[in-house]
């Protein structure tokens, strides 16, 4: 689209931010009110029924950190991707964007596991609403991964052309958002309700 | 230098049906809208002739039986607000206009734009859909309560209200989308010189209501996406047995609900921003005022929802402090209907049609304003919650901010959108008949509400208490009648004069904002050369001028 | 920023992982449940300001994420009376 790019040209008052990185802050403020309207479901409900702790100490602890290192561990290889394209490194830039997309199978692959013992222990979706909002809170994330993990191959494919090198940044800064919304899952599902 | 990128050929298919230009996706999603006004407004027809005459044979439609007459009621709610007001105010105009104003030759994100229409189409056959499924449309009132709605069984419409989630949450999707564009390309595409306080209002009241949708819209979509867990599933979030508590979803859907009321309301009265002051040929009275109005409004609209609860059982204490917020918010309003008075004030107005309608939506948005203390008060709201008084005070804001504002609008800018005017006179009688039968509608209906009318009942002849007010239905639905047929001479002025209308020069309307600059309709591109902007957008009644207006563009004359 | 912060920034997370995880173990106070969401808290804020890079973004982008933040917090505390505490309904409930 030459929109995009007349307007770096003279043609438009200076922009406030690159237009891209724009649109991706806009995404991110309407998904934060999303994931936030749905947490804050979860902790009015969670603080009007304190027997949830007795469901929520079967929630898988080990995986539940595995996962968080895992995501950290994804955000850095991205934002070394970002800077590896930010210094024109386009094989390293793919190179690192790779090694996410595993991270990010890895994150989806660990929660399939858990997934499925929790529901061969009995614990569905319908058991109580503890694991209703279980399920709807981390479904709802690993939607959001996949989703992710999209969009990081199509800039991917684009990288290795040289092709919209800032698009890094932008896919980036959505991951690390993906990241953010777990930092706050993790100790919402796995540490803190079970005092 | 800059270069224009008309002329290049492409197809039918990518210019007016895939198309990523900004123009033709603002004018497909009013004419959806159009179309779907066409349904809600037949179904509007259908079950004022049931409250008419209960029981009895509806023509051009049958029997409406109870459900059907949920179904109906619920569907013109819904259909009225997310498929009519929804994308013709806010993504129709703000598609067609946002960028035309701001001198940018498309949005930011054409294909993103393209992507959204595609989303609002799908979810519109998705809605239209769920009248043929099995158990019929979604017939649990268009506010979606559970627990009624949080299980197939309590109302027997199986798919309906599944289909009902799922297209509201596609449309949701798609507004968003169509308001990240005009956020992103009122920061980034303004030409040189279009600084913020030189937007035209109209630009300001856009993008006001697409940052009040996007903040508002998020915790409903996770709401939806549980009401539909506790349909398909059978988990319990908003049921009571379960450990799940309705409230949460009504707490969820008018902390939406009430902020959409103002994403409705401020696209039309941008669309007055820009009506009022070329026909009254007077500068806009209060310019910084309104913005000013209209970010405090914003902000307010966050903290009025729950006044939709007051009968729900919600705290009193708090529903105190949400009647004082609600009365609070009236003033903002008031101040900008001030501005619009002051506007006109010892003006010499030409009365074209689009002047018309706006005059009308200032008068009759008035009444419903003024009958909505009634319902923010908590004291009176107990009386009259769920009556025919709350039908009659929401017609009273929806009706004229959707329809008399989207039909001044259309008016107005239908020359710079086809190259040619309509005809006045047909814009008249259309008018005319809008403006009386409409009123002839609701008034009785306020009566009603007061004797004690309650809303969504389906034969009120079964009530020995509202028999001797029967006649006032009988009113209500004549003009029901007289109002939809009073929309022939508009849908056939639209078409006659899409092919035949009289030839409209660039600025017919010898108007100030920077669409005007533009070939009538604009090609791809909207712009011949870069326009520059010099001032701001309201210089009508100029006193050292031949021409009594010096619109943005025009580049100072130089001093002798 | 350059690959050195960012390696650093990751090792303080992950130090901040092991930190919530233990307060997990500590014991089952107040105190050890503020402490867990203050470190995600620390841990969000590391992420937004060095990996999204928001510490150097214009301020209204700050403005705008933090008001879209500020309509959850007028949503939960609005929320609180009818849900958390049910007012006026079913004793025991």
């Amino acid at each position: 689209m030459s929109t995009a790019a007349t307007a770096t040209l003279d043609r438009y008052e200076s922009p406030s931010v690159a237009t891209g990185r724009m649109g991706m802050w806009w995404v991110l403020a309407s998904e934060i009110v999303i994931f936030g309207g749905a947490v804050v479901c979860y902790l009015l409900y969670r603080w009007h029924h304190p027997e949830w702790a007795e469901s929520a100490v079967h929630t898988n602890e080990l995986i539940g950190v595995i996962n968080t290192v895992v995501l950290l561990t994804s955000s850095l290889t991205i934002v070394l991707a970002h800077d590896a394209a930010h210094h024109g490194d386009a094989a390293r830039a793919k190179r690192l964007m790779g090694f996410t997309i595993l991270l990010g199978l890895a994150f989806l692959c660990f929660k399939a596991y858990e997934y499925s013992h929790e529901v061969a222990a009995g614990f569905t979706p319908v058991k109580n609403l503890f694991w209703s909002f279980y399920y709807f809170l981390t479904g709802l994330h690993a939607l959001h991964i996949v989703a992710g993990l999209i969009a990081i191959a199509t800039v991917m494919r684009g990288v290795g052309r040289r092709e919209n090198m800032q698009r890094v940044e932008y896919v980036g800064i959505y991951w690390h958002f993906v990241d953010v919304v777990w930092i706050f899952l993790f100790p919402l599902l796995y540490l803190a309700p079970k005092f | 230098m800059y270069h224009m990128q008309t002329g290049h050929a492409v197809g039918f298919w990518r210019k007016y049906v895939f198309s990523t230009d900004h123009k033709v996706i603002g004018l497909q999603y009013m004419i959806t809208g159009l179309f779907m006004a066409i349904l809600g407004g037949f179904l509007a027809y259908a079950f004022r002739m049931q409250l008419a005459y209960p029981n009895e044979a509806v023509p051009l439609f049958g029997q409406v039986g109870p459900d059907v007459y949920n179904a109906m009621v619920t569907m013109h709610g819904t259909i009225m607000l997310f498929w009519v007001a929804q994308p013709i105010l806010v993504s129709g105009f703000g598609n067609y206009l946002v960028p035309l104003q701001l001198g940018a030759e498309d949005m930011c994100f054409p294909r993103l734009n393209m992507l959204s229409y595609w989303t609002f189409l799908v979810s519109t056959v998705l809605l239209v859909a769920s009248f043929f499924v099995p158990g019929g449309a979604m017939g649990g009132g268009w506010t979606g309560y559970p627990p009624l709605n949080a299980r197939m069984d309590y109302t027997g419409v199986d798919w309906g209200g599944t289909l009902w989630i799922l297209a509201l949450a596609l449309e949701f999707a798609a507004a968003l989308m169509s308001g990240i564009n005009v956020l992103s390309t009122t920061l980034n595409m303004r030409t040189k010189g279009m600084t913020l306080f030189r937007m035209p209002l109209f630009v300001w009241m856009q993008n006001a209501a697409n940052l009040i949708f996007m903040f508002s819209v998020g915790p409903l979509i996770a709401g939806a996406l549980m009401l539909l867990a506790d349909r398909t599933l059978q988990t319990g979030f908003f049921i009571p047995a379960q450990g799940g508590d309705p409230l949460l979803w009504q707490h969820l859907f008018w902390f939406f609900g009430h902020p959409e009321v103002y994403v409705l309301l401020l696209p039309a009265l941008g669309i007055l921003t820009e009506v009022i002051p070329t026909f009254a040929r007077k500068p806009i009275f209060g310019y910084r005022m309104i913005v000013y109005s209209v970010v405090a409004a914003g902000v307010l609209s966050f903290i009025v929802w729950a006044h939709h609860q007051f009968v729900s059982g919600i705290n009193p204490q708090l529903a105190v402090a949400f009647s004082l917020t609600t009365i609070m918010i009236s003033v903002p309003f008031a101040v900008i209907i001030f501005s619009f008075l002051a506007t006109l004030w010892r003006a010499s107005i030409e009365y074209k049609v689009a002047m018309l309608f706006a005059l009308g939506m200032l008068a009759e948005f008035l009444i419903g304003g003024v009958t909505g203390i009634h319902l923010a008060s908590t004291s009176t709201d107990i009386y009259l919650h769920d009556t025919y008084f709350v039908v009659a005070h929401f017609h009273y804001t929806m009706f004229p901010v959707t329809f008399f504002g989207m039909f001044a609008g259309i008016y107005y800018w239908f020359p710079k959108m086809f190259g040619r005017k309509m005809n006045e006179g047909l814009g008249w009688i259309h008018f005319l008949v809008t403006f009386v039968a409409f009123n002839v509608i609701f008034i009785p209906l306020f009566a009603f509400g007061l004797a004690g009318h309650q809303r969504r009942i389906y034969d009120p002849s079964l009530w020995e208490n509202l028999v001797p007010y029967q006649h006032l239905h009988v009113i209500a639905t004549a003009a029901t009648i007289v109002l939809l047929l009073g929309q022939i001479p508009f849908v056939f002025n639209f078409f006659w004069s899409m092919k035949k209308g009289r030839k409209a020069e660039r600025n017919p309307w010898k108007s100030n904002t920077l669409e005007w600059d533009t070939p009538s309709p604009p090609g791809h591109g909207n712009f011949e050369a870069a326009p520059v902007v010099y001032r701001w957008p309201y210089e009508y009644s100029a006193p050292d001028r031949e021409e009594d207006y010096r619109p943005q563009w025009l580049a100072p004359e130089a001093k002798p | 920023m350059n690959r050195g912060t960012y390696i650093k920034i990751y090792f303080v997370l992950l130090a901040m992982v092991g930190v919530s995880v233990l307060l997990g173990l500590a014991g089952h106070t107040r105190i050890a449940v503020a402490g867990i969401f203050a470190t995600a808290l620390f841990k969000a804020s590391l992420v937004l300001g060095y990996y999204m890079h928001l510490k150097a973004e214009k301020n209204w982008v700050k403005w705008m994420l933090g008001s879209g933040v500020a309509c959850l917090v007028i949503l939960f505390v609005g929320l609180v009376p009818d849900i958390v505490y049910v007012y006026g309904r079913i004793a025991g409930n």
